[in-house]
């Protein structure tokens, strides 16, 4: 934790240094996300519902996820470079250190610039949250609780993308394919999908089970108590998986497992 | 033109090099499209409207390798950060039509590998239709204008980048009013009335809202073509007009 | 116990496969076949080889940082990849070639960052901090992003970085790669320094000058194997390698003066007509200072190279003596 400590204070530190440029960040950061939202906002001012969703409630699964990416962005981008690492060897650095490996590309880097996406996922997900009459002290807890899980689910499933490059030495574009489009899909209410795509972003990418289930519950769309616990459920059982593929990973990193 | 065709070899062949990630980044672009299509299937229903909109959208995801996702900057801020940009002034060709090769060459490469492949599995899985017999022709030639349009903004982020020497910002920007404002989700037909038009006759609507529209046959030719074709050399004017006085300050810099 | 590091018996096999998708063959490529050293607490060791011989990969088994096939390695006491959390508490690492800094991070950040890394109490780290920036001259930039520096005032901070725990062993990987002369010398005096009281160096350099004015043991690894270990001194006895000299000579008619044709073949040299070019093999024995001297009081003299063997050329050498 000190060792945390000592790095957000020094990047703070930096990245504040130039003022103007680190305001446009974070702001344009902010805006590219933003602009995802209004798009569907323009399409839903045409029809009442999607899918049995308003637009209100459709904000807020956009607000869980987008949160969770701007949170793990921020603190994950260790993990993104990766394929970097890997490159240029100079993931060889890492392992001189008397800490976990994983630990390490935790505090690789952090990117407060990213916080512009946390800024606007809020502003979105509050004005969702207020105009579909869910707004009470409970459904905020859960909402932050949520937004927490959606940060770790997505670390977890970047850990697992960022082991498979031990093998792969790059995993760039399977980051678009297993990252970027499950995240987009599980933005929207996932009986829009067929069932293929609902199941992988329920039992594969468990993405889904961090906005649509919950919410759903809430919103009284299911009475299924499961879909409340969802998250929690996808969040732990992640855990062995990640460990285990990095685990093994590493083993074949440095020579043991070939 | 020998030059500029192996300028647009070169950038091929260096975007060939990653064909297996490509296939795989592919894919990840056409679950874009699928999702696309599911929001359209979900609001519109089983009426032919709802065919074409599918039809629509991903087409336009196709169209978005060759548009809105051409290399960042158009190789430009790339250059500046490895310090190769001063070499673009010693040629002899204008800066702006060798970026504009470069640019083409992966361009080509995308057209192929991906536009082709993506429109491909629409037709195969999500029953996407292809144009009337009269529409084939008028939308090839839209997909000029688009792309040249397309080229002049990733361009006009490179100049930016080059000038100020921040490239995140002016990135972010231009994806910001592109992604809105291209009409790849949502056509600017659902936008709000007092904007439809504007939003219509846009540079963005042109890389992406008017060829899609000229393929599922809503837009006439005769008057989409035109208004990209009015763009297209607005934009190449511009362009030009900028890329003289960038040249100017970074000779100063010495590069 | 004055072996602080032992190496036995070490083997490293890589397999690689070669061709594409289908008609894969794998190959064995045996970067170390069986090596066995030992090093004394306090000794300043050069390792030293031809590129793909083995360095590399006997550093990042002794840092950890790579598993052997097989054999035994104890440093300290420890075993590098039995135990590398511990084990890396005591031991400094340089990689010539890659960054351990923070990128983005002023260097001043990237040592605090380090102190609570190796749970070094602040008191002691502030205090450490100090006195690196004291000795390795780091005060005009340590509050400089770590980008910006250049190529001799980052490997200044590098070295900074690997000494802020105060570890016993130094591992230092083609520290000098790419600098210039000055600040070349600055790292030789420090790394001098620091032996000197008392930390033992592991340094591997393509540059022999290096070695031989800092080492006090050398090894030399060719193709997997070690073909040399011991004091420098008797590595300069065994590689009997002339250096070349080179003389370019300014456009003449030709024609030579007896004094002239005397000294060539004298020193036994040849006289390239058509690049106007004297060559002559230089024994160790002659001082090169006499010889330049000869040189140009006899000679019309243009350009003047010496090239000094190469350790390709000396490890050849050992081969042909052994």
């Amino acid at each position: 934790m000190e060792i945390f400590k000592t790095l957000v204070k020094a990047s703070l530190k930096s990245q504040a240094g130039y003022k103007f440029n680190f305001i446009l960040d974070i702001f344009s950061s902010g805006i590219i996300f933003f602009s995802d939202f209004l798009i569907i906002a323009v399409i839903l001012t045409n029809f009442k519902s999607l899918g049995g969703w308003t637009l209100h409630e459709v904000a807020i699964l956009i607000s869980i996820i987008d949160s969770g990416w701007a949170i793990y962005r921020t603190f994950g981008e260790g993990l993104e470079r990766m394929q970097e690492l890997l490159q240029t060897g100079r993931f060889d650095t890492l392992l001189i250190r008397p800490i976990s490996t994983l630990k390490h590309l935790m505090i690789h880097a952090v990117q407060f610039r990213r916080l512009g996406i946390l800024v606007q996922a809020i502003i979105v997900g509050s004005w969702g949250i207020i105009n579909s009459g869910v707004f009470s002290l409970p459904f905020i807890i859960l909402y932050i609780f949520l937004v927490i899980l959606a940060g770790i689910l997505i670390l977890e499933i970047n850990i697992v993308l960022a082991a498979v490059a031990f093998w792969t030495l790059k995993n760039d574009d399977l980051l678009v394919l297993t990252v970027y489009a499950t995240k987009t899909a599980a933005s929207y209410p996932l009986n829009i999908f067929n069932p293929f795509l609902k199941n992988i972003l329920t039992f594969v990418i468990p993405l889904g089970t961090i906005t649509y289930f919950p919410i759903s519950f809430v919103l009284g769309k299911t009475d299924n108590i499961t879909a409340l616990l969802a998250p929690f459920l996808s969040v732990v059982l992640m855990i062995p998986v990640c460990s285990i593929l990095w685990k093994t990973g590493l083993k074949k990193y440095t020579g043991t497992g070939s | 033109m020998e030059k500029a065709l192996s300028l647009i070899k070169i950038s091929y062949l260096r975007s060939r090099v990653y064909l297996a990630g490509h296939v795989i980044n592919m894919f990840g672009s056409f679950i874009f499209g699928y999702i696309g299509v599911c929001v359209w299937r979900a609001l519109l229903g089983d009426t032919p409207k709802a065919d074409r909109m599918a039809t629509y959208v991903i087409v336009s995801q196709a169209l978005l390798w060759v548009t809105m996702f051409l290399p960042k900057s158009a190789y430009l801020f790339q250059k500046v950060r490895d310090g190769t940009l001063a070499f673009m002034f010693v040629r002899p060709m204008g800066m702006f039509l060798q970026s504009f090769y470069e640019v083409s060459g992966s361009a080509v490469y995308n057209f192929i590998y991906r536009s082709i492949p993506i429109f491909l599995l629409g037709l195969l899985f999500l029953g996407t239709g292809i144009p009337a017999p009269g529409m084939i022709l008028p939308f090839f030639i839209s997909i000029i204008p688009a792309y040249v349009i397309s080229f002049c903004l990733n361009y006009f982020v490179g100049i930016w980048s080059v000038k100020f020497l921040n490239f995140t910002a002016a990135q972010n920007i231009y994806y910001f009013l592109a992604n809105l404002l291209s009409g790849s989700l949502a056509p600017a037909d659902y936008f709000p009335d007092s904007i439809k038009s504007i939003i219509a006759f846009s540079p963005f609507a042109s890389t992406c809202y008017i060829p899609s529209k000229i393929f599922i046959g809503e837009m006439n030719p005769f008057v989409g073509i035109p208004v990209q074709s009015c763009w297209a050399v607005i934009l190449v004017l511009l362009s030009l007009i900028l890329t003289r006085s960038v040249k100017k300050s970074v000779q100063i810099q010495g590069g | 116990m004055d072996e602080f590091i032992s190496v036995r018996n070490l083997k490293k096999t890589y397999t690689v496969y070669e061709g594409k998708f289908f008609k894969r063959q794998k190959k064995e490529i045996h970067a170390l076949k069986n090596i066995d050293f030992e090093i004394k607490k306090g000794e300043f060791l050069g390792y030293v080889g031809p590129n793909g011989a083995g360095k590399s990969t006997t550093i990042k088994i002794l840092t950890g940082i790579m598993h052997p096939d097989s054999g035994m390695v104890t440093v300290n006491g420890f075993c590098p990849w039995q135990s590398r959390k511990e084990y890396v508490k005591n031991i400094g690492v340089v990689f010539g070639q890659k960054t351990q800094l923070w990128w983005d991070l002023p260097v001043v950040d990237t040592f605090e960052l380090l102190i609570s890394i190796y749970g070094v109490d602040k008191k002691t780290g502030r205090k450490r901090i100090a006195e690196l920036t004291e000795r390795l001259d780091l005060k005009e930039f340590i509050n400089r992003p770590v980008r910006q520096l250049s190529l001799g005032q980052r490997m200044r901070s590098e070295l900074g970085a690997s000494l802020i725990h105060d570890p016993d062993i130094l591992f230092l990987d083609e520290p000098t790669i790419g600098l210039d002369i000055v600040s070349r010398h600055g790292i030789m005096e420090f790394l001098k320094e620091i032996n000197a009281n008392g930390k033992t160096i592991l340094l591997t350099t393509h540059n022999l000058k290096e070695i031989e004015e800092l080492c006090n043991e050398i090894l030399i690894i060719a193709d997997g194997e070690l073909v040399f270990k011991g004091c420098t001194e008797k590595l300069n006895n065994l590689t009997e390698i002339p250096r070349i000299l080179k003389i370019t000579l300014k456009p003449f008619d030709g024609t030579l003066s007896e004094d002239q044709r005397i000294i060539i073949s004298d020193f036994r040299g040849e006289l390239e007509m058509q690049k106007m070019q004297l060559n002559f093999r230089i024994d160790k024995s002659v001082s090169l200072a006499y010889i330049s001297k000869i040189m140009f009081e006899h000679f019309e003299i243009e350009d003047f190279t010496i090239d000094e063997p190469e350790i390709e050329s000396i490890v050849k050498g050992i081969f042909q003596t052994c």
